[in-house]
């Protein structure tokens, strides 16, 4: 994400190390190799580690003891991305000293949202993106950044990176799960819900900030956070969209996870539709699986299932506005149609990474060592992923103030974007699913529960 | 130009509306409200739950692997995978056409 001006130059072998992008690539890369290796042999184990889930009762009722037994893992997890990183920095020309002074402190401070998220009365409401945005913004807005601390505020080195470890949990094997039944619910309405609160956002909102709009409709119509930052990265939003699309997302879904079962129960709606409802219409993955859960087995499977094809959308979505913001909303009025050159140019190429990556676990690891094996290298990827999603929430948080943000409130349009957007996606998800759910028109399918 | 185009554009009190700001501000303080009250009373017994909210990727999920991988889960699949990937291409060709096509007609 940045608010640089996109300019054309020539490609050089030597961006492969001197730019960001492309270190996001190796960094990711790096980690998924050394997981696959870390599985096939089963000489280590490397996973990056934070509190205890589910903290504050039970074994460990205590903020110490939400630590137990994991300060030396810890540890290795702060030296380990800290020390890939500074390789990064100074290959490309970076201050590796002043990184490697600061970036201890934003470890700590992730590793706080981290503490926070994983409370037990918290953990099911509110994540670490939440936390982490939340303490960078009171630290900048209150006795602001300090400038040592600032080298190690990462924000788009970090979320790149996570990108291309995303990248390999997108596994198209997920898509044919639910059969056409699942293509039809979750493709169907997503692309139409993106495109329809994008008109709505750029042509009646007309709202200032048209990555916020596509960040905006990218989180509700697929799925929250993660497609939110895929979003943003894609279209190179700056730091406070994300931050408003977040903010939006992580409300409602709090508010649909508790609501949405409550309703179904009360108007006797079949489960499997009203699973496909929720897996459709509600944010953040897990909220789908806990408010099927608490319709049933049967809407708790179905609901998963289709958010689960919305997860593996993210890959298809991301570089559908890659493409669109390179070629279309980048070019000014009047600017002849862009060459192949031009767009190579302006598209982000860490977006390649997060493509090789989902096609390598797809098409290459999954076939060929088997189902169990790829979830075992995406389990200990998958913490990576997070511990760089939560250092570039903590890094947007210190970067962001009140005032920037302010400007683009825009009285509320944010806010009515996510409304109508989210209301005509409720609508248009529970027309698609009973259509092809109750028997009308396809027969009823036979799930085995 | 483009920024203060669109920021004339933009609700405001005393302008294109006086209302509208109000009434977001009072959806957003509700909205809150409302998930203040979720966390604190649990009205959907979800406390317990050993996912959430918080989780946003289906990976993040304690125990992924049972829920979405499970041999004995729902698993329709489907026999023709062509067709199958053909139309997720090509609707996903079709909506991309109607967007520019869409984006054209400003």
């Amino acid at each position: 994400m940045s608010s640089e001006i996109v300019t054309a130059s020539k490609f050089k072998w030597s961006d492969l190390l001197k730019k960001e992008d492309w270190w996001a690539i190796w960094l990711g890369f790096f980690i998924i190799i050394v997981e696959l290796i870390s599985k096939a042999t089963g000489a280590f184990t490397l996973k990056a580690t934070h509190a205890h889930k589910g903290w504050g009762t039970g074994d460990y009722p205590t903020i110490v003891s939400a630590f137990d037994g994991l300060w030396l893992k810890m540890l290795v997890t702060m030296i380990f991305i800290g020390v890939i990183c500074a390789v990064g920095i100074k290959v490309m020309g970076g201050d590796t000293g002043r990184f490697v002074k600061a970036f201890p402190v934003v470890f700590i401070l992730a590793n706080i949202a981290y503490l926070f998220a994983t409370h037990y009365v918290i953990k099911n409401y509110l994540g670490y993106a939440f936390w982490a945005l939340g303490i960078g913004l009171l630290i900048s807005n209150t006795v602001g950044t300090p400038e040592w601390l600032k080298p190690a505020v990462k924000t788009e080195y970090y979320i790149k990176t996570g990108l291309v470890l995303l990248g390999a949990e997108i596994l198209f094997s997920n898509i044919v799960k639910f059969g056409a039944y699942g293509l039809g619910i979750a493709w169907l309405v997503t692309p139409i819900v993106v495109i329809f609160m994008w008109l709505f956002g750029t042509r009646v909102l007309k709202m200032i900030s048209k990555p916020m709009v596509i960040v905006i409709a990218t989180a509700t119509s697929v799925c929250g956070v993660s497609a939110a930052i895929a979003a943003a990265a894609a279209s190179k939003a700056k730091k406070e969209d994300l931050t408003f699309a977040i903010g939006l997302t992580l409300i409602f879904t709090v508010i649909m996870m508790i609501t949405m079962p409550l309703i179904i129960s009360a108007i006797g709606m079949d489960p499997m539709i009203g699973g496909a409802w929720m897996g459709g219409t509600i944010d953040a993955t897990g909220a789908v699986v806990l408010a099927g859960e608490a319709l049933g087995p049967l809407a708790g499977q179905v609901a998963a299932m289709v958010k689960m094809i919305q997860n593996v959308l993210i890959g298809v979505i991301a570089f559908a506005i890659a493409v669109f913001f390179a070629t279309k909303v980048e070019r000014k009025e009047g600017d002849p149609a862009v060459g192949i050159d031009e767009i190579w140019h302006r598209f982000p190429k860490f977006i390649l990474g997060f493509i090789a990556a989902s096609i390598v676990f797809s098409f290459i690891v999954e076939p060929s060592f088997g189902t169990d094996f790829t979830k075992g290298v995406l389990s200990l990827t998958k913490s990576f992923r997070g511990f760089f999603f939560c250092l570039a929430f903590t890094s947007i948080g210190l970067e962001s103030n009140f005032k920037e943000m302010a400007k683009l409130v825009q009285g509320g349009k944010p806010l009515w974007l996510y409304i109508v957007g989210q209301s005509f996606n409720l609508v248009l998800t529970l027309l698609v699913a009973w259509l092809l759910l109750s028997g009308v028109i396809f027969p009823v399918p036979v799930l085995n529960i | 130009m483009e920024y203060q185009k669109a920021k004339k554009a933009a609700w405001r009190p005393g302008e294109n509306g006086r209302i509208i700001p109000k009434v977001s501000w009072l959806v957003l303080i509700l909205s809150l409200l409302i998930v203040c009250f979720v966390i604190i009373y649990d009205p959907g017994s979800m406390r317990d739950a050993p996912y959430g909210a918080g989780d946003y990727y289906y990976t993040d999920l304690q125990g992924f692997e049972k829920i979405f991988f499970s041999s004995d889960g729902l698993d329709l699949g489907t026999k023709q995978l062509i067709i199958f990937f053909s139309l997720f291409f090509g609707w996903g060709i079709l909506c991309w056409y109607f967007l520019l096509w869409a984006e054209k007609r400003k």
